[in-house]
């Protein structure tokens, strides 16, 4: 496994490298920066995350709290010590109440975990509409939304597969919501103010989870992918060259050279440099 | 031809109903009960109260069918479920039943929302779908593409067939104009008569979208596939509420 700078160099994490990532702390439980430097800062932009129930949601809002003020939101309870509220992400008033003085989402977007087949799109589509609707009305600038690398999978292996190709469809729900939702964010990307940033992530892992199991080219750590989020926010909210686009496609993926698609385009646009490649 | 008609006490269904009465077996469902003098009229087809949002209602009611045409349309609150997951719902069932032709039905921002409307003219159905953001327009889009991606893995032939403005051949005066997508609801009832008889291997692909509207004689909107693929061929003359009110 090798690991790499890029998080230093991208300002995402202090200069010691830890602690701004979920489950990266150093020994003793502590984070590389001092408790007050994680309160909220004056100037410090606001970011709302989704699905705070879900592990990848957990780390986000741990990684992303030096940075910014995060707040949360889930369909559940979720105990925490960040600001939280819970949402069903309905069409009303409370969702525009939700994302009001936000900087940017990031949208996780994980159905619940008891959601059907109905459950599942409805999360993706409706729901996901509820929140663009409103970021677009409280004219938040930034909307992270997570997808999956799964549509691609029906391409020949042998090709490079990149943000270009369009996705094949699926008919099983999961994979049919995951398209749902980013034609969803498209709209809004097309007709509103809003600023959409869509990653197209591989099969979440944790690295101790898979560890002793075969490798499997779509796998991309978690750790990874909550650094891909970091440095979307980094460069959104900065006066870069995404900062200027609308609606961005980013495909995130693992180190290895047998990863199944490539993150060319998401090291040359956010500096994405994935940390975790299975050697 | 079994044919199962969802939604088909709306606007359209009873014109569509009129229309294929006389050459198919239909079983005419919907949310709401059709009313007496409807169901007197076609004694001799099947009417059942369906909720297009219901998987297992939808499923029952798709038995034995050869066909489905989805005339449900919502534009309130309730427009994902029924515009969405009633499409999810409808090609589940025909997947579990076998049906390989599939109507469905929609609004013309389905596939040319504002973004092509307010700057584009020849405006025709095959070009990338931009519903923009109003709920009826989208989520009418997203259970178009759900027909897609059902297409695309399952042995059914989708037609989609967009509308945007009904006139009735009375209301067909001069000046007072309207948008350039007129049709009457009889010329539209017609084209879901040809649609069941096509062969579906006339078709295209798979998954098929149509414009169906009148000859208006703007260039703005096209209806020209319509009528090379299914033949359609409006009757009511539809460009008078464009002529000049003085002549």
């Amino acid at each position: 496994m090798k690991r790499r700078n890029f998080l230093q160099a991208a300002g995402v994490i202090g200069a010691t490298g830890s602690g701004a990532l979920a489950g990266e702390n150093p020994p003793g439980g502590e984070t590389s920066q001092a408790p007050e430097t994680r309160q909220n800062q004056p100037g410090q932009k606001r970011v709302l995350v989704t699905s705070a129930d879900s592990l990848l949601g957990q780390a986000v809002a741990a990684a992303l709290g030096g940075r910014y003020r995060v707040h949360l939101t889930s369909s559940l309870d979720v105990p925490t010590a960040q600001p939280f509220m819970r949402s069903d992400l309905g069409h009303d008033e409370s969702t525009n109440a939700l994302v009001r003085g936000t900087d940017a989402i990031v949208h996780i977007a994980t159905p619940p975990p008891d959601a059907d087949q109905y459950g599942q799109i409805d999360h993706r589509a409706r729901c996901t509409y509820n929140l663009l609707m409103a970021a677009a009305e409280e004219r938040i600038e930034t909307v992270v939304y997570l997808s999956s690398l799964e549509m691609f999978k029906g391409y020949d292996e042998d090709y490079e597969v990149t943000e270009d190709w369009q996705p094949l469809l699926s008919s099983q729900p999961a994979a049919l919501a995951d398209y749902l939702g980013e034609f969803t964010c498209r709209e809004f990307a097309h007709e509103s103010r809003l600023r959409v940033v869509v990653l197209r992530l591989g099969t979440v892992v944790r690295e101790d989870e898979v560890q002793g199991k075969p490798f499997d080219p779509l796998w991309v750590e978690q750790r990874d992918v909550v650094q891909a989020i970091a440095s979307t926010l980094h460069v959104s909210l900065d006066d870069t060259e995404l900062a200027g686009r609308r609606w961005t496609i980013l495909h995130i993926g693992s180190g290895s050279p047998d990863a199944r698609f490539t993150s060319q385009r998401a090291a040359e646009l956010i500096g994405y440099q994935p940390q975790f490649n299975w050697e | 031809m079994n044919v199962l008609i969802l939604g088909g006490n709306g606007y359209l269904g009873p014109y569509v109903v009129k229309a294929l009465a006389g050459e198919h077996s239909l079983r005419i469902t919907d949310i709401k009960p059709s009313s007496s003098e409807i169901r007197q009229e076609f004694q001799q087809h099947q009417f059942m109260d369906v909720d297009i949002t219901s998987a297992p209602q939808v499923e029952r009611a798709a038995s034995g069918m050869d066909a489905i045409v989805n005339l449900s349309a919502v534009r309130n609150r309730l427009a994902f479920g029924v515009n969405l997951h009633g499409c999810y719902n409808m090609m589940q069932a025909a997947v579990t039943h076998g049906i390989q032709r599939v109507i469905n039905t929609g609004p013309h921002f389905t596939i040319t929302g504002p973004n092509y409307e307010s700057f584009d003219y020849r405006i025709n159905p095959d070009v990338p779908p931009h519903a923009g953001t109003s709920p009826y327009a989208l989520s009418k889009s997203l259970g178009q593409e759900v027909c897609r991606a059902f297409s695309q893995n399952h042995n059914i032939y989708v037609q989609d067939y967009l509308f945007y403005n009904f006139r009735l051949p009375h209301q067909l005066k001069r000046g007072t104009g309207g948008v350039p997508f007129i049709v009457t609801p009889a010329d539209a009832a017609e084209v879901f008569r040809l649609g069941l008889a096509i062969g579906l291997n006339r078709l295209p692909s798979r998954c098929e979208t149509f414009f169906i509207l009148g000859e208006n004689p703007q260039g703005k909107f096209l209806n020209d596939k319509a009528k090379r693929i299914l033949g359609f061929a409006p009757r009511d003359d539809v460009t008078t509420v464009w002529r000049k009110t003085h002549r």
